[in-house]
């Protein structure tokens, strides 16, 4: 009988375990309390954020932050790091549940409108300082007119091209014969070389012609470009300058859909053109930003539409056998046009600590803190930061020319990730040549008009 | 104390008790729930009853349909080729030779590391311009891009036979170590063969444990996620969209927490057709064992 008196002790236990568990304190939300003197405990922000080199470089300015200004505040910080895998959707479940787990939380452009409910208007809290950064960027974060997040990063696209090809077939009048030959055979169309900030569609898709092995047996890439057609949105997001450049967009100014036009059509064809001459790698259809980079980077691929961020990685000798080869242009077409997008933070509506969070994110929103962003690795849309490292980072004045003169921010509402989704799923298979430009740009339209009226 | 020793045995189980309600009673009460209201991904506070109006868009759905059709389909291959190979490699096993236990701990790394992990290094290897696969393959003249949309899909097969093979092999292995001697000796001694002894001994005696198999490597299959998740993404187009990366992209990617729910449950009905018949299949051996 003795064994009985180990599962009485055992029982005993564990219910004094939980109720003891059950009237403890959470240990993060209010130690030192709002207003805390810079003597007390300081009070711990919890901020979500995106790994990768942002998570890095942030990391940084926390350090900063925490050893210096934080100290008077009275404010400690804390990054809260959740895989990229899903990350939308895990922080999403915590502010559906209204927890106060976290005080700051990661938003981009593409998911703003759907945060925006469970977070609070920036414009009070942070007031003018936002004037900090480029308006589009501030605006890419702004829902219905209220700014909810402090625009860290900003993202566009940028043609690369390999300068040392591109410029030789500007000055080589053998290269360009051929170019010219290959142009009026394949797209029918005669075509002739020019300097990559005037490139049209037709231009992008000569050249392709040119590079690709198959069509030039002594191109030095085996492949012209490497498209990334994977069913993703973020694949639909560069796709989307293809759309502008032809003077398409998804809405009409009074907010219905506009897809099936003859800007979505032609927008469809250069990607489907691609496909359908093989100057992009069959396995295109499932390719993403790691694999546009894998085939530039090694040498295979002669252009490529692809993200700012991708610089660093492609001009980096230990990673790239082309670094010093690399050029960068705007996005081809009549109109030249970039999605323009910006991550950012936004302060959850159920932080306990809200006055704390509200003094780390105005020393966010300083030259000082941006600066030191920059200097990590990050791109803060900020002109005078970004201006002042192109000695280091040449593509930052890009970035901040090509933002102003050619950015675009489609839409913040709550229906932009459906949109995207909708449109990944139906453009992919027109990009892989598995469906009709025309069923698609219906379906989508018909689509789009769906989710819009719910 | 007499009551609290009398009452022991629930208080112990007790925890475990509350822990599975926890963990699956109220997620599907929830589920049940969600399907008959429009809930929206970030205001799941705010919903609104619909009745089985989540229900009829998913039925509705062309794009439902094709998920389950591209489930069955791949599920029917996959398992029926894994539990083949897993069959092939139980009967090499099934005898005595050097290093057998270093051999047996090899083949079963496939199935330890993570799906999602292993799709990764798939597309790695996969790539074209970095990828040891279409290295290989272009030495023998063979150019083949097998995440080209001709490719994909057999690629995606492959994936999750390389993975779960292992899996099949366990069970079918400690299937046959299981079996009695006996039926085998009289066998021989009435002159069978080796494919006789198979076919008239091994298999009939077998057949329990590879029904469990091929149910649980069935269902399992179904319901893949990860690899397409990672590898294609559902495309080109819908091309590759199992039923639960729809349900997942319904929930999470355009935020239909509501028709998401109305799929995982019209989900759940499918899958219990099968299930039904294995329980009964499992039940009437053992009411004959």
């Amino acid at each position: 009988m003795r064994y009985r008196g180990w599962m009485r002790a055992t029982v005993v236990v564990v219910v004094a375990m939980l109720v003891l568990a059950g009237c403890s304190k959470p240990t993060q939300q209010s130690s030192g309390g709002q207003g805390a003197s810079s003597e007390a405990q300081p009070v711990t922000v919890r901020m979500v954020y995106w790994p990768g080199p942002e998570s890095d470089a942030m990391q940084k300015v926390i350090d900063a932050y925490n050893n210096g200004p934080g100290k008077t505040d009275g404010v400690k910080v804390e990054m809260v790091l959740f895989s990229r895998e899903g990350f939308w959707e895990k922080q999403e479940s915590i502010l559906s549940a209204k927890s106060p787990e976290v005080d700051l939380i990661f938003t981009a452009s593409y998911v703003v409108g759907r945060h925006a409910p469970n977070l609070d208007p920036l414009t009070t809290v942070v007031g003018d300082q936002l004037g900090t950064f480029i308006k589009s960027s501030v605006d890419s974060l702004a829902v219905d007119g209220k700014a909810y997040g402090v625009p860290l990063d900003v993202s566009n696209h940028f043609l690369y091209y390999r300068k040392d090809l591109v410029d030789k077939l500007l000055a080589d009048s053998n290269w360009q014969a051929t170019y010219k030959l290959l142009a009026k055979q394949y797209l029918g169309k005669e075509v002739a070389p020019k300097p990559v900030d005037q490139w049209t569609w037709d231009d992008f898709l000569a050249t392709s012609l040119f590079f690709t092995k198959k069509y030039n047996p002594g191109s030095a890439t085996q492949y012209g470009t490497a498209m990334q057609m994977k069913n993703l949105i973020y694949n639909v997001m560069i796709w989307d300058d293809v759309l502008w450049s032809f003077g398409g967009h998804w809405l009409k100014e009074d907010g219905s859909p506009d897809m099936d036009n003859a800007a979505t059509r032609q927008a469809l064809k250069v990607y489907a053109d691609t496909t359908r001459l093989g100057v992009t790698p069959p396995g295109s259809s499932s390719y993403e930003y790691g694999e546009a980079n894998e085939a530039f980077k090694t040498g295979k691929a002669a252009l490529i539409l692809q993200w700012s961020a991708a610089y660093h990685e492609l001009t980096d000798p230990q990673k790239s056998t082309v670094s010093d080869k690399v050029g960068i242009a705007p996005i081809p077409g009549e109109r030249h046009a970039t999605h323009v997008h910006a991550l950012g933070v936004g302060l959850n509506a159920y932080s306990k600590n809200k006055e704390a969070a509200a003094k780390w994110l105005k020393y966010l929103a300083t030259n000082q803190a941006m600066q030191a962003y920059a200097e990590a690795g990050a791109i803060p849309p900020v002109t005078s930061v970004l201006n002042g490292l192109s000695n280091i980072r040449p593509e930052f004045s890009a970035i901040a020319e090509h933002v102003d003169k050619y950015g675009f921010v489609e839409s913040t509402s709550p229906n932009v990730q459906p949109m995207l989704e909708i449109m990944a799923k139906r453009f992919s298979a027109v990009w892989a040549g598995q469906g009709s430009a025309d069923d698609a740009a219906k379906q989508v339209q018909a689509e789009l008009t769906d989710v819009l009226k719910k | 104390m007499a009551w609290l020793e009398r009452k022991m045995p629930w208080l112990l189980v007790l925890p475990l008790v509350v822990a599975v309600l926890a963990l699956l009673g109220f997620p599907s009460i929830y589920a049940y729930w969600a399907s008959l209201h429009r809930v929206v991904l970030g205001r799941v506070h705010d919903a609104v009853w619909v009745g089985l109006f989540n229900y009829a868009i998913v039925l509705t759905d062309s794009d439902f349909w094709r998920s389950l059709e591209f489930s069955a389909i791949f599920a029917v291959l996959v398992t029926t080729l894994e539990v083949a190979a897993g069959l092939a490699l139980a009967l090499l096993f099934h005898r005595s030779f050097r290093y057998k236990g270093a051999a047996i701990s090899a083949l079963l790394v496939p199935m330890m590391v993570s799906p999602a992990l292993l799709t990764i290094m798939f597309r790695l290897m996969l790539n074209e311009f970095i990828g040891v696969v279409p290295y290989y393959l272009s030495r023998l003249g063979l150019q083949v891009d097998p995440l080209s949309p001709r490719y994909v899909i057999p690629t995606l097969m492959l994936v999750d036979i390389f993975q779960w093979v292992p899996f099949a092999f366990v069970i079918l292995y400690a299937g046959l170590q299981a079996l009695p001697d006996e039926p085998f000796e009289a066998a021989l001694v009435d002159g069978a063969s080796r494919w006789q002894l198979f076919r008239y001994v091994t298999l009939p005696m077998l057949t329990p444990v590879l029904a469990l198999t091929l149910f649980l490597r069935g269902v399992d299959a179904f319901k893949v996620f990860d690899s397409v998740y990672v590898l294609t993404n559902g495309g080109p187009g819908t091309m590759t969209t199992t039923a639960s990366l729809y349900v997942y992209k319904l929930g999470f990617v355009t935020g239909n927490l509501g028709q998401a729910m109305a799929a995982a449950v019209i989900l759940l009905l499918v899958l219990s057709l099968p299930l039904g018949v294995a329980v009964r299949y499992v039940l009437r051996q053992e009411g004959t064992a």
